[in-house]
């Protein structure tokens, strides 16, 4: 349901510093589970998850969501698409530091607009049960790595994205914490959404949760299981 | 609509979120922009209340006032003036006036003194101005002691005091009767301070103004209409400390916005990237920063405001009173007659507010434009 | 499940709503203290008409302050509306604006 055809991102073109990230990608990511990217370091799977999600235009190919071909969206479009379709974990967390943890996973929906007390529910529900219940108004720079990443989490999922974004989610955390987020994600795969994430570490990439493994080099495709 | 309220709403209860992260900061931001917008508004409305009093208590000021003028400087006027005034056509009702300066050597005052037939005075009774009873501490039935020119010393009875309402124009005011005034002021008979004369009709003033000027070639006509040109011009707003004020002001914004545009620290550009990660548009993120131009100086600009209504018309602008004071030991207590300018106070708001959000937006709409790929690093 | 916390827009929102209606009201208080003083106007004109008074008594420190409109064309302060001034209410006014 994702397709990518020779899909290139170079960065810094014609200058001297150009720079091939990816390189004549060809890929078709399933819907269904846990999809993982694995690759050394620099190998461009931030650049790929990236292009998946909307968050950049590649610099030649086609991408397609859904038989959309989103790489010629207009910014407008590809925004709607962003909102209503991923929610995106990403390696620093990223949550806005000074406001409260049910502000930090309220946020995406502002510009949608709901019912402020449906919000607020649903936010307070989704912290619940990612176990943050006692959480709620403390301030984000407070949390510790993992309740973090829950915070994170619980972010991604408030507009009720279809597709889950993971850029190496579990750099931050150690391995009973990454074995946590794991049975996560399979919890939410289960519930049908689609989860892909990218791993340099054998707890994630060799773990039994995973359901296709699509391997990187030098912005090239190696394998895809 | 409806959507585009609760969305707004979000926006500012976001905005007042990363406001109150900083509250220090944003606390002292919007206290020195009040301020500002008290003191600029307090100028306008006081000087605004003054010119349209002036305006209304002037217009029954004489039609013409005829000086004389010899060396370039004010002069006696002789009484056979006001019989050849008399010949000219137009003109009625023409009058010597007899004041002048007295400097009061106790308080370091300077009082005019006018002469008055209105009040039944005898040689030895006078009337005074009520900021002047208040500073030499006098009251009706006491004594009051002025030195005469030739260097004796008077000995007056305060037969009343002006009204203490009347303070704006009366405040300085030594009624006496004519002859204690040649004595006091050293007039010579024969002669008077200044002629008022009024014209029969009004329109005709110019014409009337040039004739005097024609047969009493040292004389200097002084129109009503000057009159009120004068004081039209000293408190209109927007000359002299005012607007030297509101270019500081803007000077003083333009410096902020400058500051403002030259960039966004990292960690607002990584907030903006955030944002637009999660779903934000570029619009969103916009209006969500012109939240955080106007909600700091909407509020200054309201309380400024209502600072300033209450500093100027209920604790009658005291904080301008030693200004305008200056080195006089007399200063009336007078009420403002309140008026307030709708389009001053529009001017004030479009220059103070609109400013101040145009500057936040600046530099977001840069970073805004930029890729939101940024936070995946 | 209501919210517990309040939003934070809520109590702006209400200060916007007062410090509008308070501005507003501020017109008609106007009117009201301008009828308040309707009848020491009136009489302060008259005072003007019977002592035949030509200025304001704002400014006593200096003669051509005092008496703005009727000084002299050479008074000190009319070199220059902005120029340094030996009294400080000499320099808060414009110069009186005679016909040319
Ligand atoms: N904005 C950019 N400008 C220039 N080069 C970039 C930019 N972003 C990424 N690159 C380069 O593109 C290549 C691929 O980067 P990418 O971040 O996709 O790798 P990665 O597989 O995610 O690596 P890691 O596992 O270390 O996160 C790297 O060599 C990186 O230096
Ligand atoms: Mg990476």
């Amino acid at each position: 349901m994702i397709t990518l055809s020779h899909v290139s991102k170079i960065y810094h073109q014609g200058q001297p510093n150009e720079l091939h990230a990816l390189r004549d990608l060809n890929l078709t990511i399933d819907a269904e589970g846990i999809t993982c990217l694995r690759g050394a370091s620099g190998s461009g799977k931030t650049t790929l998850l990236s292009l998946i999600g909307c968050l950049s235009r590649p610099t030649s190919g086609r991408i397609a969501l859904q038989g959309q071909i989103i790489s010629s969206f207009s910014e407008r479009f590809l925004t709607d698409i962003r909102r209503h379709t991923f929610g995106f974990i990403f390696q620093r967390f990223n949550l806005i530091s000074g406001l409260s943890v049910i502000d930090n996973v309220m946020i995406p929906a502002y510009p949608i607009a709901p019912d402020h007390d449906l919000l607020y529910a649903k936010a307070t529900e989704l912290l619940h049960h990612f176990g943050l219940a006692t959480r709620l108004h403390s301030r984000v720079e407070w949390l510790s790595g993992g309740e973090s990443q829950r915070v994170a989490i619980c972010r991604a999922l408030i507009n009720d994205p279809t597709i889950i974004i993971a850029d190496e989610p579990t750099a931050n955390l150690d391995s009973k914490l990454t074995a946590g987020f794991l049975s996560l994600m399979a919890e939410l795969a289960k519930n049908g959404k689609s989860i892909i994430l990218s791993s340099h570490d054998p707890g994630i990439y060799d773990a039994q949760e995973i359901n296709h493994l699509i391997e990187m080099r030098d912005g090239r495709l190696l394998s895809q299981t | 609509m409806n959507h585009f309220f609760s969305r707004q709403r979000y926006l500012i209860d976001y905005t007042l979120a990363s406001l109150l992260r900083r509250k220090g900061k944003h606390a002292t931001l919007l206290l020195i922009y009040t301020l500002v917008i008290a003191l600029l508004a307090s100028v306008m409305l006081f000087t605004e209340a003054l010119r349209q009093e002036s305006q209304l208590l002037l217009s029954d000021a004489p039609e013409i006032v005829l000086q004389r003028q010899i060396a370039g400087r004010h002069a006696l006027v002789p009484v056979d003036y006001l019989e050849k005034i008399g010949t000219i056509r137009g003109t009625h009702q023409i009058e010597g006036r007899l004041w002048g300066y007295h400097y009061d050597a106790t308080i370091k005052a300077n009082y005019t003194v006018m002469a008055s037939e209105e009040h039944a005075l005898t040689n030895s009774e006078i009337i005074i101005g009520a900021t002047l009873a208040r500073s030499r501490g006098v009251a009706v039935g006491d004594m009051l002691s002025l030195s005469a020119a030739d260097g004796g010393t008077f000995v007056f009875t305060i037969k009343a005091l002006l009204p203490s309402t009347s303070e704006l124009v009366s405040s300085d005011l030594v009624l006496m009767t004519p002859h204690a005034l040649r004595l006091t002021l050293g007039i010579p008979e024969g002669f008077y301070t200044d002629v008022i004369i009024a014209v029969r009709n009004p329109r005709e003033m110019q014409k009337v103004a040039a004739k005097l000027i024609e047969r009493l070639p040292d004389s200097r006509p002084i129109l009503r209409d000057e009159i009120l040109r004068t004081y039209e011009a000293v408190f209109a707003w927007r000359q002299g400390v005012v607007l030297l004020l509101l270019v500081t002001t803007v000077l003083a914004f333009i410096i902020f916005a400058w500051d403002r545009a030259s960039g966004l620290s990292a960690e607002e550009r990584r907030e903006i990237g955030i944002l637009k990660a999660v779903g934000w548009e570029i619009g969103d993120i916009l209006q969500m920063k012109f939240w955080e131009g106007t909600i700091i100086s909407l509020s200054a600009f309201l309380t400024g405001y209502l600072i300033a209504y209450l500093h100027v018309f209920y604790g009658n602008a005291s904080l301008f009173a030693p200004v305008l004071k200056g080195w006089a030991t007399l200063y009336p207590d007078f009420r403002l007659y309140p008026v307030i300018d709708a389009l001053q106070l529009t001017t004030l708001f479009c220059f103070t507010v609109i400013p101040y959000a145009v500057a936040t937006l600046v530099p977001t709409w840069r970073s805004a434009i930029t890729d939101p790929e940024e936070v995946m690093r | 499940m209501r919210s517990s916390k309040p939003r934070p827009s809520t109590p702006w929102l209400f200060f916007l709503l007062l410090g509008i209606s308070f501005t507003l009201l501020t017109f008609a208080d106007s009117l009201r203290l301008r009828d308040a003083m309707q009848a020491d106007l009136t009489a302060n004109r008259q005072l003007v008409r019977d002592l035949a008074l030509t200025d304001l008594a704002l400014f006593t420190d200096a003669r051509y302050v005092r008496h703005l409109s009727q000084q002299d064309n050479y008074a000190a302060f009319q070199d220059h509306p902005m120029a340094l001034e030996h009294f400080p209410s000499g320099s808060l006014i414009m110069p009186p604006q005679l016909s040319p």
